[in-house]
């Protein structure tokens, strides 16, 4: 009895610690191979590799219910994956092109963007029930909810506007013309400014939520994604056809410097404990670190194959 | 054997184009020559006459219609491509092109670049292809708009490049 206690008391606390220990997760989508890297990125390294479906591509997480959920493209489902162990653990079946994926704030619902249909499916992300779809305007991509759940951003490429959609009923409460072929799409963490990157139009749309007033400034080549820093002071911009990042001072509205990353990167975000940024380079099969302080790329990690990582991709330890 | 391989290829490939979806297509030619990259990069940067070590173009007709610069290339068997050629990098020793018309392909963008090779006197010369299927939209796809359509057609076109490249400046004294 005595004994069992202990080892009882050990497994809590080896429980406990591994918890605690527990670094924030980069799971990076590689479209090329069928799997997702996951990396830990306080030791910036792939600690494991997952195979989901045929070409993932967005990524979303949800970290109160320890899921990340994963659009296969080709395979027309979406993969849900435990972050506790790092399994897959359901294939929701959605038909159509699933690509853009986003999960509420509050975790109750689940946004994927159908590109090929013009569709948003609401998802319940317990129950996998599609709780409901609605058309939207045309080749819907990027899609982001706001940090108060009340909406939902998405960009429409082929209609070169963001949709804004009630998330109650998923009514259009909004639609703001941006630059050509929007594709990515982000939010400041406080959710008062909305930011697109235009491909075509090689241009960053950064938009006040509130006043809906809109400064478009001039990026590199075939800008894909944009990510905020936490304290909403920066933009970094991937330039897709320039191997570049642009990293622009939100106040001042000027780039003030362009990072050298790999061939095509794509998707972006910042990891928040280490305020660092990753960015996915489809065309290198590697991910670039950036320091953020500085700029400067601290590290390259390989991933799989085609390495898109569409999406909130780092999921911060809670 | 190079007939061997794109056998083989193409039956990898038609497994992936069965599926459906935007997925971008990508290929990454590098080859490595003996000639410094000063003396690779010359005649790569010369986009007028690119029939000089592409094999399979016959003629090249440059025309300039405001800021923009287009290229067409007449082909030995007979086809047409149109190209803009989008900058031309002295310093990274790099030119992007987009490649407009004459494939089964959509949003064409290509570069090729000229770094330093392994070694003292070796250039690395990279052909890099971003492309997507010529079919924008779900399936069914037509026949030829496939994803294999496209990696066949580059693969025949743009590919023998490299090595007539290599050829080229590796005979030359």
């Amino acid at each position: 009895m005595y004994f069992a206690h202990h080892v009882f008391l050990y497994v809590l606390l080896s429980l406990m610690l591994s918890a605690c220990t527990q670094s924030n997760l980069a799971y990076i989508t590689n479209q090329g191979d069928n799997t997702v890297s996951v990396i830990d990125t306080k030791q910036q390294k792939v600690i494991e590799t997952i195979v989901v479906g045929k070409a993932p591509v967005g990524i979303a997480n949800a970290a109160d219910l320890h899921r990340v959920f994963v659009t296969n493209v080709e395979d027309q489902n979406v993969t849900v994956i435990d972050t506790n162990t790092n399994k897959v653990i359901h294939h929701i079946p959605v038909s159509g092109s699933p690509v853009g994926i986003a999960a509420s704030p509050d975790n109750q619902t689940l946004y994927v963007a159908d590109w090929y249909s013009n569709r948003i499916l609401a998802i319940d992300p317990i129950t996998y029930a599609i709780k409901q779809k609605v058309i939207v305007e045309k080749a819907p991509a990027g899609i982001i909810v706001s940090p108060d759940n009340q909406r939902l951003y998405i960009t429409a490429r082929d209609s070169n506007e963001i949709v804004i959609l009630d998330t109650q009923d998923l009514s259009t409460q909004q639609r703001i013309a941006v630059g050509k072929h929007p594709f990515g799409i982000t939010l400041s963490i406080d959710g008062s400014m909305l930011y697109s990157a235009n491909v075509y139009d090689n241009t960053v749309s950064l938009i006040n939520t509130q006043t809906w007033e809109q400064t478009i400034l001039a990026v590199d080549d075939h800008p894909y994604c944009a990510v905020a820093s936490p304290d909403n002071q920066t933009l970094y911009v991937t330039n897709t056809l320039d191997e570049s990042v642009s990293v622009i001072d939100i106040p001042s509205k000027k780039i003030i410097a362009t990072v050298t990353v790999g061939e095509t990167p794509e998707g972006i975000d910042y990891d928040t404990e280490n305020d660092l940024v990753y960015v996915a380079n489809w065309g290198e099969n590697n991910v670039t670190v950036i320091n953020a302080k500085t700029n400067k790329v601290i590290n390259t990690i390989p991933v799989g194959d085609k390495p898109r990582a569409f999406g909130q991709f780092i999921k911060h330890k809670k | 054997m190079k007939k061997f391989l794109a056998l083989i290829a193409m039956a990898v490939f038609s497994v992936s184009a069965a599926a459906h979806g935007p997925t971008p297509q990508k290929i990454d030619d590098r080859i490595i020559i003996k000639a410094e990259p000063a003396k690779a990069w010359a005649m790569i940067k010369d986009y007028e006459n690119v029939q000089k070590w592409l094999p399979t173009v016959k003629s090249v007709k440059v025309e300039k219609k405001g800021a923009d610069t287009f290229r067409t290339l007449t082909l030995k068997n007979g086809g047409k491509i149109k190209e803009r050629i989008k900058s031309i990098d002295d310093a990274n020793m790099k030119i992007k092109f987009e490649v407009l018309e004459g494939g089964p392909f959509s949003n064409y963008n290509p570069y090729i670049s000229v770094k330093k090779g392994p070694n003292a006197g070796e250039s690395e010369v990279r052909f890099f292809h971003r492309f997507y299927r010529q079919f924008p939209n779900n399936p069914p796809i037509p026949e030829g708009q496939d994803e294999a359509a496209a990696i066949q057609f580059i693969t025949d076109i743009y590919l023998p490049g490299n090595e007539n490249l290599k050829k080229l400046l590796e005979s030359s004294k």
